[in-house]
């Protein structure tokens, strides 16, 4: 499949073959609609697989993360070899199905199963907390399910994990940094060898971070007192043209500010939903900050109405220092009011999509005010299983009309 | 698919083996109790978790390590409570009980023993961090044969209150 930069020169270009006569009208409609239709469905309904598989994936985490008073240590590690098993068994299972975005979620989930599994052990046998090494095998596993099983989630959950590893211990030795560079070299390279959009954008997100991250380091040692602002713009400006230079090619200047929306849009809600879980009270910067993304997210994205009034309600929902009850509330009104509008979208299935990710994204947070009633890894399991069957769902409705 | 399935059997086999290796090492080292001072708590991975002191990282007196430096610190029991009795750059012979220690990076002042933290029930890493007078708070290590101690129990006032490991 082209990327997006080439779809888009293709489109340009289309008008004057048709004149010159090298494509004919019904070539040129076939291609607009091919183009329409990879870019919109199938990206999205992936994306929804991987956003499921990663909040289901998270709620296993935090499941495990939860101290079982009520079992013993070996049950625990048990349970957790067990999911490991059966993320791994039900991932083989669906491609033989050939469900692809079930797969691939499911491989996420394996993935990051895996993390908790390691972390479980750490837990028993009160191991330093998150040390270095267990990010390098998770990332390592992470790595090896990407290429055993072609799983683009699988090395967008590699990234993730290089750059929560950069900001637990980036720097502190030379060992850390070149499992780090070999990671990313290995991540890399499946990139280009499947040309995964997504996580190519996110490699390069990685990458910026590590230089920055790299030039916070020299910071210190040098001690230097360079603002945070004036380095990130040092650290994007040396890699755009580090990029260029290396690929001779003009548009790769650009290419950071074509990322997919949508990537943004995922990273946000995952970044979020980490943050906010450590904020209280709330309205809280997260919440804020998650709303405002969205918002943009969705304008970019070209969701327009439903997302942006969805966006604008889930960010007066945030702020307001309403009872759950109200919030919960509200919160249906959205929804509802989101899939309503989304009726009218330019795109149904966009919008359906859109609408039911927002609504997902704004149950998880609303009903995380009913945490003391409700175990926060349940939620986000159901939450991702929600959103798993949206992905099914909607991918058998457009199997029946065309967006 | 025979490689998938092979990938699924590494990946389990890896987490049973890290726990294999753990439970080993709480089984065969040499137990000894050091006084603590629990510190901090949380950790967003895996729950509650109270972080420990411990008097004998800071008995280094004299000692200019470079960055990252391991010792060695030969202990003896004083009681119940087994305390320093030498620090040095290389291993001490047997039978002396001795356990490995780094400095860390950017600190010459206390010693990390790998000691630091001991995981709890949710909720109970606060209460065990009050400071309460006269309660003994002590932790016993489990010394490896290549000198790493790992924490086998928290012992609070002569009563094992968790245990690391398995079984």
């Amino acid at each position: 499949m082209l990327d997006r930069l080439t779809q888009a020169r293709v489109l340009r270009e289309l008008p004057r073959w048709v004149a010159e006569g090298w494509v004919d009208e019904a070539g040129a409609a076939a291609i607009r609609d091919d183009f329409a239709r990879r870019t919109g469905g199938r990206d999205l309904v992936g994306l929804l697989g991987t956003l499921g598989g990663l909040l289901l994936g998270l709620g296993a985490l935090l499941f495990v993360a939860a101290h079982w008073a009520e079992l013993s240590a070996a049950a625990r590690l048990s349970l957790g070899l067990g999911a490991l098993a059966i993320a791994h068994g039900a991932a083989i299972l669906t491609a033989r199905r050939q469900a692809g975005w079930a797969t691939d979620g499911l491989l996420l989930v394996a993935t990051l199963i895996f993390g908790a599994d390691i972390w479980l052990v750490g837990q028993i046998f009160n191991l330093p907390p998150q040390p270095p090494a267990f990010f390098l095998l998770w990332m390592g596993a992470a790595i090896a399910t990407a290429w055993a099983w072609g799983s683009q989630a699988s090395a967008l959950a590699a990234l993730a994990i290089a750059i929560a590893w950069m900001t637990e211990s980036w720097g502190e030795s030379g060992y850390h940094d070149l499992g780090f560079l070999a990671g990313c070299v290995v991540v890399g390279w499946a990139i280009a060898r499947h040309s995964w959009a997504q996580a190519g954008q996110l490699l390069w997100i990685t990458v910026i971070v590590a230089l920055v991250a790299r030039l916070e380091l020299i910071d210190r040692v040098l001690q230097l007192d360079t603002p945070d602002a004036l380095r990130l713009a040092i650290g994007v400006a040396a890699l755009v043209a580090a990029g260029a230079a290396l690929l001779r090619r003009p548009y790769v200047l650009v290419a950071p500010l074509q990322f997919d929306s949508r990537v943004i849009l995922a990273l946000l809600v995952v970044v979020a939903g980490w943050s906010a879980a450590d904020f209280e009270p709330r309205p809280s910067v997260a919440m804020l900050g998650l709303s405002i993304g969205l918002a943009v997210a969705a304008l970019a994205a070209g969701y327009r109405v439903p997302m942006v009034l969805g966006g604008a309600a889930f960010l007066l929902v945030s702020v307001a220092p309403l009872p759950a009850a109200w919030l919960t509330a509200v919160a249906a009104a959205c929804f509802l009011a989101v899939l309503i509008l989304a009726r009218r979208a330019e795109s149904r299935l966009d919008g359906w999509l859109g609408g039911l990710g927002l609504a997902g994204t704004l149950g998880y947070f609303i009903a995380g005010e009913l945490l003391s009633l409700i175990n926060r890894s349940a939620l986000l399991a159901v939450g991702g299983a929600a959103l798993l069957v949206a992905g099914w769902v909607a991918t058998r409705w457009r199997r029946r009309v065309p967006s | 698919m025979k490689w998938r399935i092979l990938l699924a059997l590494v990946q389990i086999a890896i987490v049973a083996g890290l726990a294999a290796q753990a439970q080993w090492h709480l089984q065969q080292g040499t137990r000894v109790r050091l006084a603590t001072e629990p510190v901090d708590p949380r950790s967003l991975f895996q729950g509650d978790y109270v972080r420990l002191g411990y008097p004998i990282a800071r008995t280094a007196p004299g000692f200019t390590p470079q960055p990252g430096e391991a010792v060695w610190l030969t202990l003896a029991p004083q009681g119940d409570v087994w305390t320093v009795a030498a620090v040095t750059r290389d291993r001490p012979p047997a039978p002396a009980v001795a356990m490995r220690a780094t400095f860390p990076p950017m600190r010459q002042d206390r010693l990390i023993l790998g000691l630091e933290t001991m995981f709890v029930p949710e909720g109970q890493g606060l209460d065990l961090e009050r400071q309460v007078p006269g309660r003994v708070i002590l932790v016993e290590a489990a010394i490896g044969a290549d000198g790493t101690a790992r924490p086998a129990a928290l012992v609070v006032d002569g009563q094992v209150l968790y245990r690391s490991g398995l079984f």
